[in-house]
């Protein structure tokens, strides 16, 4: 773990002025090491503020945000073109970002996922948030597969990479000051509801009760008007003629 | 063909197995003789009596169980019904 005495050394370097990050951008081009270990160190505050954006967001720990971001910095300064016009800090702080982001994203979930994963987890993140600004609701997956130009099934193998585990035997509170297992809280949305289950026994009883009330002709017709008349179907020797006359031997 | 004003299909139509043209045919060629009239005629007392035998296992009263006999969604959910007896 870092200690405050990393702090404390990085907070010894002072901060560059911009024609001397100009200076050092070009004697680093000519293969100054010195100039490039200068740059590197008087911009490590900055990295650790980049870390902490990220630290809280994630459950990756500091130090390694803090790590990432340095090596983010380091590619920056292999990079970075003075002749661009723009301030070391402002260029360096987007691979700084892109590195702890790929960071926090690959090591957020169960699985370590591919790049173009990650990317698309993080754009669908933006984009849920902008949606969700807009129009006070969340996208649907077809919505933000449309905003980031994948197909829903993609979008729904990210979505589900991401999702992260339970453990279902984890102990939780019933309310009644005793706990059991979470596994038992979780409602089996496949059961149908016992009253409705009674309900609807009674009323399938009381139509089959009801058929015996109607003559044998219009059992008849009843069943020929819904093709209920599949048990007799399956008979080799079914006619609609059988049907009838045993409906008529009935009466 | 215009259909006449206030014609009384409020709830579409229940789907059939089969017309009634075809239930008097089948019906009448075997020895019940029956046109399309009176096939429609005996379903419709047949429903009406299950709407009936509804009603009383609810607690209700029907004014008009005519009117409940002919409704589509009363047709297809005695069907349904009676398709889960029946299987």
């Amino acid at each position: 773990m870092l200690d405050s005495y990393y702090f404390n050394e990085v907070g010894r370097h002072e901060l560059l002025t911009r024609d001397e990050e100009v200076d050092l951008a070009r004697r680093i081009k000519k293969g100054d090491k010195s100039a490039r270990d200068k740059l590197v160190l008087s911009n490590l505050r900055l990295a650790i503020k980049i870390a902490k954006e990220f630290h809280g967001k994630s459950r990756c720990s500091f130090d390694d945000l803090i790590q990432e971001s340095n090596l983010g910095l380091c590619k920056a300064v292999d990079l970075f073109d003075p002749d661009r016009g723009c301030k070391f800090s402002t260029y360096a702080s987007w691979w700084m970002k892109q590195r702890v982001r790929s960071h926090v994203l690959g090591n957020s979930g169960v699985a370590r996922l591919p790049g173009n994963a990650r990317m698309i987890t993080w754009q669908a993140k933006q984009k849920t948030k902008e949606y969700e600004e807009e129009f006070g609701r969340p996208p649907t997956l077809q919505e933000l597969a449309d905003l980031l130009n994948v197909s829903p099934s993609v979008m729904r193998g990210v979505q589900a990479c991401n999702s992260y585990p339970v453990n279902l035997d984890a102990q939780v509170n019933d309310g009644n000051g005793s706990a059991r297992p979470f596994h038992e809280t979780i409602e089996d949305e496949t059961i149908e509801d016992a009253s409705d289950t009674i309900d609807r026994e009674r009323l399938v009883t009381a139509i089959y009760e009801s058929m015996s009330s109607l003559t044998k002709r219009e059992q008849v017709v009843l069943r020929l008007r819904f093709g209920l008349i599949d048990d007799l179907k399956s008979d080799p020797d079914f006619s609609p003629q059988r049907l009838v006359l045993s409906a008529q031997e009935s009466e | 063909m215009v259909m006449p004003k206030g014609q009384s299909f409020d709830h579409g139509y229940a789907t059939a197995a089969m017309g009634y043209r075809e239930i008097s045919e089948i019906m009448t060629a075997h020895g019940d003789k029956m046109n399309h009239s009176t096939a429609r005629n005996v379903f419709l007392s047949a429903m009406t009596k299950l709407s009936k035998s509804v009603a009383d296992l609810m607690g209700e009263e029907l004014d008009d169980p005519e009117t409940v006999a002919k409704d589509p969604r009363f047709q297809s959910a005695i069907e349904s019904y009676l398709r889960e007896t029946h299987q």
